[in-house]
């Protein structure tokens, strides 16, 4: 058997293990959800997400023990990840080939040379590890923007499964919506589609997961040689060459991807994977001096350059409401992958990947849009930090989310704080009767309360013609079939107050009739009354889960609305002075 | 090693091999990795059954979204049950989605403190025509429990003697245990039935208890001479219909050839027993019954409301901060002897313990 | 000569040319003719589409509306109570499609008289095929607990399946949004239409119930099954509801199974004790009359039902039973 045939069987099996682990991401005990499947397998054996973490957070979160085994075996072996494992390899690899199907043996070839610009992906991860370096300084985690695992789980998660899934609902409950899902294919695309241009493009010059493999390999065991005394330079080696290490000059080390093309094809066995260098020579990393220090310089420069906005200070984006669990923002952003799994599990569809508005650190890390999905935050689920890698989400238990048990005195997590916006709710503004808020607020006692007051109908002045038992007459005509819901009011002169069962367009009916013939008079005024329930916000109840918002009828901006104040997971954003 | 020839092929081979069998050690790894389930890390109600009778709460289905329970699955499955063995996934409901299970009779549960109902079946694996249903509700404090368990007491129970407060039937099995409410319900009249609910319901009982059975004093209030044991009832609001009522009990008397319901509830002071003993009987007769004199001394001394309602007698009186009483009596006069009964009984303990 | 030679090239050049125009203006045409829309964009599709539940009675006949039959074995009374009516051939004509909606709300078994006895579904099921010559029988209700488990363990799944029935499950594609002309309640409701849509009778057989929130559970409250949403929040005004799906829903016969009535705890009950043998079987074109009669079985008087008032003033039908001279009978 062929070792390029293994190689093969194990590209399809890692990326069908990473697509399976993608669909089962989503509550359930089906074979197809997510039972105990290890879905954030690949995020945990990326050793970027590791090492980023460590310099981020300075500690190294059990959850990513497994990268150290990665790191290990790419010091002994080399870039094994890259060509064997990494999915988004194995795409890039997929489409790199049917880009050159048709092209003739000598272009393959020319597109296959090593070219100086790979060293580009060295100085993408010395800037992203600075960005993460000094949290002394400040330190942000954004190696998940083009870390190819966390990419691509977030291009499949929030992009390729909902739009596949649209109709069928294999995957997901109902239609799954991800907001800047547009921007998120864009990339996707735009690397994935850039190997009909270069074979394994992105690999070669952008992947700074790659990048760190290639540092790693500097001392690998077994390495990729030719014989160069009894070889021909005929070339036919890197016909197929992934890594754009040049097997037929000096091989680059830090680029080979251990695909073992170049030992297939050569015709005349001159290439080997063995245990001495290369008779033919070769070469480290190509990074100058200048390029590592510029980088690392401006990584480490550009977090605090960007900080100062004061997004991660007192100028917080408040409509960023986090999911419950999160950190404070600050460590939040040490530890975010921008990996989607939160996005993906959330049975509500409720947490989104956010744009630019919370700063540049923000983009696509998870906020919650209460308009989108089924309901809001749900009160009795933990998911999504039972799925974060990293913990940017702590994996709370039920009993901590809802304040309950040991955690009683610490109280519950809340996200934000539900406003009612006076000027757009129904009975607030616009004497409508509608508790829909305080109906399916989910705590108990519910945060939303309501105040009651009876407001005069808009030409709700009208005179009493003739009293009969429970029936008024009127001298004017009102809109027929309008009062009889059960919350309008006939208010007499004399204080009296009736409830309205029916109306036509000239007799108001009541629902019973007690001492009515006296008070009401024929001539009399009365009022058309309309009874309000108007919601109010107890803030020491609210736990901003947002079902609120979801629920209120005025659809677009919602007359109620979750913000990030009062958030327990930040001590300077507290809406009480105490507890 | 630096070897260029064909014989380097089979080693490549071997190599090969190895890898795919790494690979698929791997893949078992995870098959055998993803059994082990524990839905409850991911919360109570994040789950949505992936079929089609769910399809989301905006869906005309009305989908039943089934939540899944703490710890109390898990008690189901270490029981040791005569070779019964449990069907299906247990199912956990709370207040919101407790019609789902026991519909028209959910808010009686909810108005009553419940917190969490945990049901499961068993199947005999000897003879599958024998199944029984657990049902264990969580009523939240041992006189809710108590309080769903005696309304709701078939009056031709047998009292199961080996709890305190249990009985059975033909069919099924009825406890109630600290803030417990078990309901076991065989789906068949057998005694084998019978026996393994006893077993299960030990089991539970034994499990779920702090050692505290949720003793209810009141009980022992009522005078032991007299009192049917096991027809109390315990109202925990709006008893009789009354809003002002709550936390009354209330049981059987025999008095001479008959019987008469009996009640009894202990207020927070004598001066709040008054006003609601003095409510109870405005109440009653704004709503049309009207006052008698009484003809005991004992009542007359304890300035006991007589009255008549629509043809049956209604006595409130006061011992201390006690409301007692006789309600919906046939006759007159039982009525009033029942009531001199408990009066003393009640005056007699008024003074003793809380 | 060359000038020939040309034009004869420059014509069949021109030829090709002119029959590549052609087509084109051809297609083009084509298409233009397909897409032509004379009327402009409309102002906005009509937001939801109602259905309406079809009147499924049969005329009525003087003396003929209400049979009470004394016996215990089921499939013996119902097949005379309908048979008293004037037999399944008065109801169901030979090519019907007959849909069948039990009380199949609990997974609960049979023997604790929580659904209707798979014994009196058989027995219509097979007078349907068999007397009436029906071309399809549909046995079908969208239950409380999980649909699956209440098919099975109440035993009437099996049960219609063995008679020759269609057993349908409900899906969230079978629910359709309706209004009840006049109603309060169900406005732009969801209703379990699915099924009903192709049949051109139908049947209710419900059993006899006490129930905890209106009173009783007979053959008026049996179509709360058909509702569909979040139906549970009816049950704050349970007796308008009940009256409401009375008007809703216009049966074509209605059997209400008394053989065994659930006296106290229902609608669920569990426990024997809970039961009683009172062995009636009702056949009736009139739901009211069917549960004023069930009222007595249950100890009650129609009057302590106050969703026989809403419906009788409706004009769903009267609770004096009596006047309508219902049919005796019974079986051993």
């Amino acid at each position: 058997m062929r070792i390029t045939t293994v190689r093969r069987i194990s590209q399809i099996f890692f990326f069908g293990l990473f697509v399976w682990f993608c669909i089962v991401t989503t509550i359930g005990e089906r074979f197809w959800q997510i039972r105990n499947w290890p879905v954030n397998w690949f995020l945990q054996l990326d050793p970027l997400v590791a090492l980023g973490t460590v310099l981020s957070t300075q500690k190294f979160y059990w959850s990513l023990h497994c990268a150290l085994g990665t790191i290990v075996l790419t010091i002994i072996f080399g870039r094994y990840f890259c060509g064997w494992l990494c999915p988004f390899g194995s795409i890039h690899h997929f489409v790199g080939y049917l880009g050159n199907l048709n092209k003739k043996v000598a272009d393959r070839i020319r597109l296959n040379r090593y070219r100086k610009a790979q060293c580009i992906k060295y100085f993408i991860l010395v800037f992203l590890l600075g960005m993460a370096a000094f949290p002394s300084l400040a330190s942000s985690l954004q190696t998940g923007l083009l870390d190819p695992i966390p990419l691509v789980t977030r291009s499949v998660n929030l992009v390729l499964l909902p739009i596949l899934d649209r109709s069928s609902y294999l995957t997901s409950v109902g239609t799954r919506y991800y907001e800047l899902g547009w921007l998120i294919l864009a990339v996707f695309a735009v690397a994935v589609l850039s190997n009909l241009v270069i074979p394994r493009f992105y690999c070669r010059f952008v992947c700074p997961l790659g990048a760190f493999f290639g540092v790693i390999s500097r001392f690998s065991i077994w390495r990729i040689g030719r014989n160069k005394p009894k070889c021909i330079d005929c070339k036919l080696c890197e016909k197929a060459c992934e890594g754009g290490c040049e097997p037929s000059g000096s091989i680059k080390i830090a680029e080979c991807v251990l695909c073992f093309n170049c030992r297939q094809d050569c015709v005349h066995d001159m290439i080997s994977y063995q245990t001495v260098p290369s008779l033919a020579g070769e070469v480290q990393a190509d990074v100058s001096r200048r390029g590592f220090v510029l980088s690392l310089a401006s990584g480490v420069l550009a977090v605090p350059a960007i900080r100062l906005s004061g997004r991660v200070a007192s100028n917080y984006y408040n409509k960023a409401v986090r999911p419950p669990g999160a950190l404070a923002e600050e460590e939040f952003l040490k530890r975010c992958l921008k990996c989607g799994q939160c996005m993906r599990v959330c049975p509500t569809n409720v947490i989104q990947p956010a744009g630019m508005e919370g700063g540049l650190e923000g983009l696509w890390t998870p906020v919650l849009n209460n308009r989108i999905g089924s309901s809001g935050c749900q009160l009795n689920c933990v998911a999504c930090g039972q799925v974060c890698p990293t913990s940017a989400i702590r994996p709370i238990t039920l009993d901590e989310k809802k304040g309950v048990g040991e955690f009683a005195e610490q109280g519950p997590v809340k996200i934000g704080t539900a406003f009612v916006d006076r000027n757009r709710c129904l009975p607030w503004a616009m004497n409508k009767p509608c508790i829909v808020c305080q109906e399916n607020c989910p705590v108990s006692p519910k945060a939303i309360y309501t105040e009651d007051i009876f407001v005069t109908v808009r030409d709700g002045l009208v005179t009493v013609k003739k009293v009969t038992n429970q029936t008024i007459e009127l001298e004017q005509s009102i809109p027929s079939g309008k009062f009889g819901t059960g919350d309008y009011y006939v208010l007499g002169e004399d204080g009296y107050q009736g409830k309205i069962s029916e109306n036509t367009e000239s007799t108001i009916e009541l629902t019973s009739a007690d001492a009515l013939t006296e008070l009401l008079l024929p001539g009399s005024k009365i009022e058309i009354q309309v009874r309000l329930q108007r919601p109010c916000v107890d803030i020491e109840k609210c736990i901003g889960c947002g079902v609120c918002e979801h629920e209120c009828p005025v659809s677009g901006k919602r007359a109620i609305r979750v913000s990030a104040e009062g958030e327990t997971r930040s001590a300077d954003r507290r809406l009480l002075l105490r507890g | 090693m630096l070897l260029f020839s064909r014989r380097t092929r089979r080693f490549e081979s071997v190599i090969g091999t190895l890898i795919l069998f790494l690979l698929i050690a791997t893949a078992v790894g995870i098959y055998i990795l993803q059994r082990d389930v524990d839905m409850a890390r991911f919360g109570v109600s994040s789950l949505v059954a992936g079929d089609s009778s769910a399809a989301g709460e905006t869906s005309p289905g009305g989908g039943s979204l089934e939540p899944r329970g703490p710890s109390h699955e898990s008690l189901f499955f270490g029981l040791s049950t005569d070779n019964f063995s449990p069907v299906g996934t247990a199912e956990t409901y709370n207040a919101d989605n407790l019609y789902e299970k026991i519909d028209g009779k959910a808010p009686m549960y909810v108005e009553s403190g419940f917190n969490l109902l945990t049901t499961q079946r068993f199947v005999s694996e000897d003879n599958t025509e024998l199944c029984l249903e657990i049902y264990l509700y969580d009523m939240g404090n041992p006189r809710n429990a108590f309080s769903v368990f005696s309304r709701q007491k078939r009056a031709d129970g047998t009292d199961w003697p080996e709890l305190l407060y249990a009985y059975q039937t033909s069919n099924a099995l009825y406890v109630s245990y600290g803030k417990y409410y078990i309901e076991a319900i065989g789906f068949a009249e057998s005694q084998k039935l019978i026996d393994v609910m006893k077993k299960i319901a030990q089991q539970l009982t034994a499990q779920l208890g702090t050692g505290d059975e949720g003793k209810i004093a009141e009980l022992g209030f009522f005078p032991p001479q007299g009192t049917i044991a096991g027809s109390w009832k315990l109202y925990l609001n709006s008893a009789f219909g009354f809003e002002g009522l709550s936390d009354i009990f209330s049981a059987r008397f025999q008095i001479g050839e008959g019987m008469v319901t009996v009640f009894l509830g202990r207020q927070g002071n004598a001066a709040e027993a008054r006003t609601i003993a003095e409510s109870y009987r405005d109440f009653l007769t704004s709503n049309g019954a009207t006052i008698l004199s009484a003809e005991s001394e004992a009542l007359k001394s304890a300035d006991a409301s007589v009255l008549d309602f629509y043809g049956s007698t209604e006595i409130i009186f006061t011992a201390g901060r006690f409301v007692g009483g006789v309600h919906e009596a046939d006759e007159k006069q039982s009525a009033e002897k029942a009531a001199e009964v408990l009066l003393a009984r009640l005056n007699k303990i008024g003074g003793l313990g809380d | 000569m060359t000038n020939a030679g040309e034009k004869n090239l420059g014509r069949r050049q021109l030829l090709v040319r002119g029959a590549k125009a052609a087509v084109s203006i051809a297609v083009a045409g084509a298409l233009a003719y397909s897409m032509y829309d004379r009327e402009g964009p409309k102002r906005e599709a009509e937001k939801i589409k109602l259905v309406s539940l079809p009147d499924f009675s049969v005329p009525g006949r003087d003396e003929q509306t209400l049979a009470i039959v004394a016996g215990e074995d089921r499939a013996k009374t119902a097949a005379k109570a309908v048979e008293l009516l004037g037999g399944i051939e008065r109801f169901v004509s030979p090519g019907d499609v007959v849909a069948i909606k039990p009380n199949i709300a609990f997974a609960s078994p049979s023997i604790l008289g929580a659904t209707t006895h798979p014994d009196v579904i058989s027995a219509i099921v097979r007078l349907c095929y068999e007397k009436g010559r029906a071309k399809k029988v549909i046995v079908t209700d969208n239950p409380i607990n999980d649909p699956a488990s209440c098919f099975t363990i109440s035993g009437i799944g099996k049960a219609a399946a063995a008679a020759g029935a269609d057993v349908v499950m409900p899906k969230e594609g079978l629910f359709q949004y309706t209004t009840l002309e006049g109603g309060k309640l169900i406005v732009n409701w969801p209703v379990y239409y699915g099924p009903l849509e192709e049949a051109d009778k139908l049947i209710g057989i419900a059993p006899v119930k006490d129930h905890h929130r209106s009173g009783a559970s007979m053959t008026m409250k049996n179509w709360y099954g058909l509702l569909g949403g979040r139906r549970n929040i009816f049950h704050q005004d349970i007796n308008t509801i009940i009256a409401e799906l009375a008007m809703l829903v216009r049966p074509t016969l209605v059997i209400l199974d008394g053989t065994v009535t659930m006296m106290t705890n229902g609608p669920t009950g569990g426990s024997i004790s809970d039961l009683k043998k009172t062995n009636a079987m009702i056949a009736s074109c009139d739901m009211v009359a069917a549960d004023a009669f069930g009222s007595s079985l249950l100890g009650l008087e129609p009057s302590d039902l106050p969703y026989l008032a809403l419906a009788e003033k409706a004009g769903v039908g009267t609770a004096d039973y009596e006047s309508l001279k219902p049919i005796r009978a019974s079986v051993t």
